[in-house]
């Protein structure tokens, strides 16, 4: 058994071996096996094997796998051109044209491909070049994409909540149907900044974007059916009981086949591609999550958990003032880490927390994610924000930073939404699941 | 970008191939059982029939495909590190920080290969079989999986040895080869995908 103190002593371990760039997966062995070595025995320190197939032999976990497939399938298929250009079809009328597209068609291909890093590459090579001629702002374009790709995690269904699921026990499909309507939100809250900005700066955005005829844009509305397809059916099938959350991902994949075919993309050659590509990325989350399984496994036998939640009680801090310190707690993380060394470095410490507060861990599900993707568009890392600037091969990537920066606040706005009115987050899953 | 027969590392080069195998296969196989889950949500919906057993099959796939994937996801620097600090260190200090990642990484690959392998052992020594309608006898899946662990050690442990050889004669190929994935690597891993996309050669 151990206590607060020597448990943040081995959170600060694992931050400072973090730093220095060990590997995120090591970090975690390293922390646990000092854990388990100092206070616990050889014998626990033996159950790394046992412990690691535990871990590994999971069918919830499947869903990652298929999931990194689907998107491989889906960013090969060739949809995002089309899928853009009929968002632009309608959202053009709203002031500040093109850029809510951005948004639009980030927000669509971030949800369905799980990678806002894929997101930000593949919409920039299609966004930028419309953006070339029209007199937009170019930090402003630059951010909205960032702010776009950034909002995948939270629209289901995405792999952080996946990982956080399994990390704290927390049922899948709950937290998918919570993060629904903040999901919804945040990108109203998006197009709402874009909006404001327009119409108070009307110089940022000075395009005004002519719509084509009525018929042809008609026309093109049969681009948007496949991501709302494979949406649809996810989400349709988690919902109706018709599936778990890994038999709809095996279902989407099924159907993205049909769909890389119908855009003649689909070949033995490309297939391989996606394999690679979702070995790479699934083996990545796998060992960093299987890991982070042992890190647990140890930490609950040194009593961690408790000792947390008693310090937690003994503070006596209202649920509130725990949320604020940890907006503050986190948004000063996403400086430095991404998605997934932020959510497993930190969940097992803030989870046991949390509950003792009396927080409600679906709730706090979609709060940790909100803050992983703020991490994503906070300077100076956030893969996102590099390769936009790659993609653009002009100015300097302080611009990509300016854009961002009405984004962050408006998500900053949103985790202030979230805190204010739970309900935000709790509503749909109680309805769906009669919670 | 590497993974390809280009790769200057001769130790990814190496294992590059074996790897991307074992990559290959598992999606297949994923893919093979996406299908089989798809028969079995109809089967189960429309004719109240259960193919039994297809989340257990699920479960040893997790495992394995992750085990599978260890070492393609080293070959090629997918295997995250948080290079915030590293990045703005002297290239000396890098270099050592770079063997000392490899080296602990090995260690544990080697361990997690060893004591992975007991786990097969016991199963195999008592004849463990799943307690579920399937009845798997749990040396299987447990081979299999242990074929990615074992992979994923010797790939980690020839990386560490590389890196702690170049520690010593050319730091700058060590930077090179084992420091976190560039921001070029990584854009060019993306950018080959969206070439790819857009029916161009990268």
């Amino acid at each position: 058994m151990i206590g607060v103190t020597e448990a943040s002593i081995g959170f600060l371990l694992l931050i400072a071996a973090l730093f220095l760039g060990l590997h995120v997966a090591v970090a975690l062995f390293l922390i646990a096996m000092l854990g388990a070595a100092l206070y616990l025995g050889s014998p626990l320190v033996a159950a790394f094997g046992t412990q690691l197939w535990g871990a590994m032999e999971d069918y919830v976990l499947l869903s990652i796998p298929l999931y990194i497939l689907l998107g491989e399938i889906l960013v090969r298929s060739g949809s995002t051109d089309r899928l853009y250009r009929s968002l632009a079809d309608w959202l053009n009328i709203l002031p500040g044209g093109l850029l809510h597209t951005n948004i639009g068609a980030s927000a669509v291909f971030s949800a369905v491909s799980g990678s806002s890093v894929a997101t930000a590459a593949t919409i920039s090579t299609v966004a930028l070049p419309s953006f070339h001629k029209r007199r937009y702002d170019t930090r402003l374009v630059l951010g909205s994409i960032a702010a776009g790709a950034s909002l995948g995690n939270l629209i289901p269904p995405g792999i952080a909540l996946i990982v956080y699921g399994a990390m704290t026990n927390t049922s899948v499909g709950q937290l998918y149907a919570a993060a629904v309507v903040p999901g919804i939100v945040m990108t109203a809250l998006f197009i709402g900044t874009i909006i404001l900005i327009a119409l108070v700066k009307p110089d940022l955005v000075r395009q005004k974007e002519v719509a084509d005829p009525l018929r042809e844009r008609l026309r093109r509305l049969v681009d948007l059916t496949p991501p709302l397809v494979i949406f649809g059916i996810i989400m349709g099938s988690i919902y109706t009981g018709w599936a778990t959350v890994t038999e709809s991902a095996a279902l989407a994949v099924v159907v993205a086949l049909p769909i890389a075919a119908l855009y003649g993309r689909l070949s033995i050659r490309m297939l391989h591609e996606c394999f690679i590509a979702t070995a790479n990325l699934t083996a990545m989350s796998l060992l960093i999550l299987a890991v982070a399984f042992y890190l647990n496994f140890v930490m609950g036998l040194l009593g961690v958990t408790p000792a947390l939640g008693a310090f937690a009680t003994s503070i006596g801090a209202s649920p509130l003032e725990l949320m604020i310190v940890l907006a503050v707690f986190y948004l000063l993380l996403g400086i430095f880490f991404e998605t997934l060394p932020m959510l497993v470095g930190t969940v097992p410490i803030v989870f046991p927390v949390i509950v003792a507060a009396g927080i409600d861990p679906v709730w706090f599900g979609v709060f940790i994610v909100l803050m992983c993707e703020i991490s994503l568009i906070s300077p100076p890392v956030g893969m996102t924000l590099y390769v936009i600037q790659a993609v653009r091969r002009e100015g300097t990537i302080a611009e990509v930073f300016q854009g961002t920066v009405p984004f962050f606040i408006a998500m900053v706005v949103m985790t202030a939404l979230l805190i204010a009115f739970p309900e935000m987050a709790l509503w749909l899953p109680r309805i769906s699941f009669g919670l | 970008m590497p993974n390809t027969p280009k790769d200057p590392n001769p130790v990814s080069r190496f294992f590059g191939p074996p790897a991307r195998f074992l990559a290959i296969l598992s999606g297949w196989w994923l893919l093979a059982l996406s299908f089989l889950t798809v028969a079995e949500i109809l089967l189960r919906k429309f004719f109240s029939i259960s193919l039994q057993g297809v989340d257990e099959i699920g479960g040893y796939t997790t495992a394995i495909v992750s085990a599978f994937g260890f070492a393609c996801a080293l070959t090629v620097k997918a295997h995250t590190r948080v290079d915030f600090l590293l990045g703005r260190m002297p290239a000396a200090s890098r270099a050592v920080l770079n063997a000392l990642s490899y080296g602990l990484l090995a260690a544990m690959a080697i361990y997690g290969a060893w004591r992975g392998w007991s786990v097969l052992e016991e199963s195999i020594e008592f004849q463990a079989h799943a307690n579920s309608p399937l009845q798997t006898p749990l040396w299987l899946p447990q081979g299999a999986w242990m074929i990615g662990l074992a992979l994923f050690a010797l790939c980690a442990g020839a990386m560490a040895a590389h890196a702690f050889w170049l520690l010593l004669s050319d730091r700058a190929k060590l930077n090179l080869f084992y420091g976190p994935l560039t921001l070029d690597e990584e854009i060019e891993a993306e950018m080959g995908t969206i070439l790819e996309r857009e029916g161009k050669q990268p």
